[in-house]
């Protein structure tokens, strides 16, 4: 069984566009149109897209903080709208790290509220809100006041208040925004060490090498739908992304070539080729330049980065 | 867990929290304290400048003492009619949703508040009575009393609630709580009835909230204006409609932001 | 010049976001009129009917002035919060401006409409009780305003002052508010008060404000009585130099961000 399953799912909003004092029009945003996905169980599935793509509608709709206007999403099994109340025990939510707590409680007291809320009981609570506080290295500051809080503060706060009902799926939308490399890396490791349990994290992000590095799926979404599908190695495969083999040739002058050529950083010449088979290109240009007599010094395949494959898809 | 331990645990969360914000800045109680006398004696004379003469009626000074215990009573749970709409902008509401946390008792965080103040500043008022304008305090009635209290405690606590629901998506509910903090005590029995016009007396009694206010005054100075069964039982009927009212409207708030992802009655 | 131009900016950028808050403006024209009406129906009652128009005149003309004292001290406790909440004040301090030019504005424009919002209601009442005949009286009122709100203001900055303080605009902001409307003669006269009350009052502001605008809307206010409000300017100058004083000691010291 899938950890997270939808098929057709809709959501338009209406809203008004104001274009004077008086004048004002009704309008609909399509913020999901026909969206399917399917999420396995204890993996880190990412959702990339531009901003009002539909990210978090998708987050809010599958989390049941909405319900969609067609289509249907199952949670560990349940069906959000039907379910909602099973669907809320199993789940962990962040959406915007810098909100949802109360600023003149601390960051314990704030987590010790919502464990409470899910039914624990204070010393449960307490006992888990101190762990988790040191598992996202919030550690003494969890005693702080929340106003007083940095962004990166609250967006580990906001992991950890994810964390505190021990649930068995998370949403976590942008988890590491505001963060310094050190706690992002942190965070990173939290994710990974998550889904290595088994647990299911469904996360956004704008960050492609985070996504890249984390994601087992990663899903594009423009415009309420999703445009693409797959690992990150697959969504380069399935795009046909060039890879681009950069050999350095220890000569004075540039080589005699019709393959392009560039002055490289070591001041030696750098034969540069894009292509979509990298392995025998790069023996074809090593074997010409040797051919012509050069000796060959550093040698470089570069892979297309998934903040590519964005880029391509979103501009298709 | 069993549910009514999963209840009872939210609850007490709730209450703590409320009190743990309310305790953290002792600003805010020294204001409370030096606040609720200044605002005692202003509204005292703001009425009385019409007629300085009842400042030496010991009937008169009691009688207005209980009338602005009914606002103080009033307005302490107005204001918490604000609370939801500020959870709602600050991001609580969506992740008390998520616990599986009802509106109702995330309200009661910031009733505790209402409770206290109404506890500090009920009394605090009755003292500044007594030690500032000199007024013998008497309750005629003691045991109507009690009943007022608890009814238009509750009364007013389920109020707050639907109210913040209707005000939830407000960008300055303050002003509507302003205006009804004075409206709603002053027109609906606050002032005690014997002393007003023939005409109107039978006009205040259409008024809902005058079965929840006019048994405070009318407990204290002894004269209800209809049979205090009567006052009481329609009173105990208004509180069971309001808390019903209340469910349903957070209901429907509820439905209305899963569906539009906005929190808002309209 | 440049003050000039930045302090125009400030007040055009100001004011353009307090009219866009209408409901404020309908709750400020709006209290006056029901808590006035509210203790004269309860005057009535309690006279047998006694209770004169002009009586209600004098608290209406009183609770205008109130709600003017209470949106500006307010105004002023929030502007610093809001300012610390949204970095707002670290970008004022950090900018070739001077951070009493930008308060200063800030309170120009919530002077400006009070005054304008004070026309309004005075206008009602004026018509209602003496007629429109009456009505140039406002001209007069809007001149002794625009001098007497000046120590107002400097009272002010010392709010705010305490606001960053405290770091809690709301409790600050009643206590001053509580104070200053229960002494400052708005619903009753002072005389009322028990004695070191009416001192308080008298050395505050308001009352000399209040007693200024009701006897110029009666036709019978004399320069002389300008006097008192030259001295109350040592409140602008207060608080001035208070402001410069926490501006050096406190904000940069201890920073003002929230």
């Amino acid at each position: 069984m899938s950890a997270i399953a939808c098929e057709g799912l809709r959501k338009y909003y209406r809203v008004k566009v104001r274009r004077s004092f008086f004048n004002r029009i009704d309008s609909v945003i399509k913020a999901l149109d026909d969206v399917s996905l399917e999420v396995e169980k204890g993996v880190v599935f990412s959702l990339v897209g531009p901003n009002g793509a539909g990210k978090t509608t998708m987050v809010k709709i599958l989390s049941t903080l909405l319900i969609p206007d067609a289509g249907w999403a199952r949670v560990g099994g349940y069906d959000v709208v039907k379910q909602a109340g099973r669907v809320r025990r199993i789940i962990g939510l962040v959406l915007a790290p810098d909100k949802g707590f109360y600023t003149r409680l601390t960051g314990l007291e704030n987590l010790v509220y919502y464990g409470r809320l899910y039914g624990l009981s204070k010393g449960e609570a307490t006992r888990k809100a101190k762990e988790l506080l040191e598992l996202t290295g919030l550690g003494e500051d969890g005693m702080r006041l929340f106003e007083e809080y940095s962004l990166g503060m609250r967006a580990k706060l906001s992991i950890a208040k994810a964390l505190i009902n021990d649930p068995e799926i998370v949403f976590l939308d942008e988890p590491t925004i505001g963060l310094d490399p050190l706690s992002a890396r942190r965070i990173r490791n939290l994710i990974k060490d998550l889904a290595a349990g088994g647990m299911t994290v469904f996360m956004t992000s704008h960050n492609m090498w985070e996504v890249e590095n984390l994601s087992n799926t990663v899903a594009v979404i423009k415009s309420g739908s999703i445009v693409a599908k797959g690992s990150p190695a697959e969504l380069k495969e399935k795009l046909k992304l060039s890879y681009r083999v950069e050999v350095e040739v220890i000569a004075e002058s540039f080589p005699d070539t019709r393959l392009p050529v560039t002055m490289g950083e070591r001041g030696y010449p750098v034969v540069t080729v894009t292509t979509n088979r990298p392995s025998e290109d790069l023996v074809k240009v090593i074997d010409e330049m040797r051919g012509k007599g050069y000796s060959i010094g550093m040698v470089r395949v570069q892979e297309p980065s998934l903040e590519e494959v964005l880029t391509q898809v979103l501009s298709s | 867990m069993s549910g009514r331990a999963v209840f009872t645990g939210r609850v007490f969360a709730e209450l703590e929290k409320g009190l743990t914000i309310y305790a953290r800045y002792k600003i805010w109680l020294f204001s409370d304290l030096i606040s609720w006398p200044f605002w005692t004696i202003f509204f005292f004379l703001s009425f009385l400048m019409y007629a300085p003469s009842l400042l030496s009626s010991q009937y008169h000074l009691n009688a207005f003492t209980w009338s602005f215990f009914t606002f103080i009573l009033v307005s302490s749970f107005m204001w918490a009619s604000n609370f939801l709409a500020t959870s709602a902008q600050a991001g609580i509401l969506e992740y008390v949703i998520i616990t599986g946390c009802s509106i109702r008792e995330h309200m009661l965080g910031r009733s505790i508040v209402s409770f206290i103040d109404l506890a500090v500043g009920g009394p605090l008022l009755l003292l500044i009575s007594a030690a500032g304008f000199g007024t013998r305090l008497f309750v005629a009635y003691p045991h109507l009393m009690f009943v007022a209290l608890v009814l238009a405690s509750a009364f007013f606590y389920f109020f707050s609630s639907m109210l913040a629901v209707l005000l939830v998506s407000l960008r300055s509910p303050w002003i509507i709580i302003n205006v009804a903090q004075f409206i709603i005590p002053f027109t609906s029995g606050a002032i005690p009835v014997e002393v007003l016009p023939a005409e109107l007396r039978s006009i205040i009694t259409y008024s809902p909230f005058f079965y929840i206010i006019h048994p405070i005054v009318a407990s204290a100075t002894g004269q209800y204006f209809l049979p205090p069964g009567l006052v009481l039982t329609v009173g105990g009927i208004l509180c069971l409609a309001t808390y019903l009212a209340s469910r349903v409207l957070e209901d429907v708030l509820l439905r209305r932001a899963l569906r539009h992802g906005k929190f808002t009655i309209f | 010049m440049r003050a000039l131009n930045q302090l125009a900016g400030i007040v055009e950028a100001e004011f353009k976001a307090l009219i866009r808050e209408a409901g404020v403006f309908i709750f400020v024209v709006f209290f006056p009129f029901m808590i006035s009406l509210l203790t004269y129906g309860a005057g009535q009652a309690l006279t047998g009917g006694a209770a004169s128009p002009t009586q209600w005149f004098y608290q209406l003309i009183g609770f205008t002035i109130m709600m003017i004292a209470l949106t500006m001290s307010s105004s002023s406790a929030w502007y610093f919060r809001r300012g610390m909440m949204t970095g707002r004040l670290e970008y004022i301090l950090a900018a070739p401006i001077s951070p009493l030019t930008a308060v200063l504005s800030s309170a120009l424009t919530n002077t400006i409409f009070n005054i304008a919002y004070f026309i309004v209601v005075a206008a009602i009442g004026v018509i209602a009780v003496y007629g429109a005949y009456y009505l140039a009286n406002i001209l007069g009122v809007i001149l002794f305003l625009a001098l007497a709100l000046l120590p107002v203001i400097g009272f002010n900055l010392l709010v705010g002052i305490l606001t960053i303080f405290f770091r809690e605009p709301e409790p600050v902001a009643n206590l001053i508010n509580a104070i200053v409307s229960t002494v400052s003669g708005f619903a009753y006269p002072i005389i009322l008060l028990p004695s070191f009350l009416q001192i308080l009052g008298l050395i505050l502001p308001y009352s000399h404000i209040v007693d200024g605008v009701r006897e110029i809307l009666a036709g019978s206010f004399r320069l002389a009585q300008l006097s008192p409000h030259i001295f109350l300017l040592g409140y602008l100058i207060l608080g001035l130099a208070v402001f410069k004083v926490g501006e050096a000691v406190y904000v940069r010291k201890s920073g003002v961000h929230w």
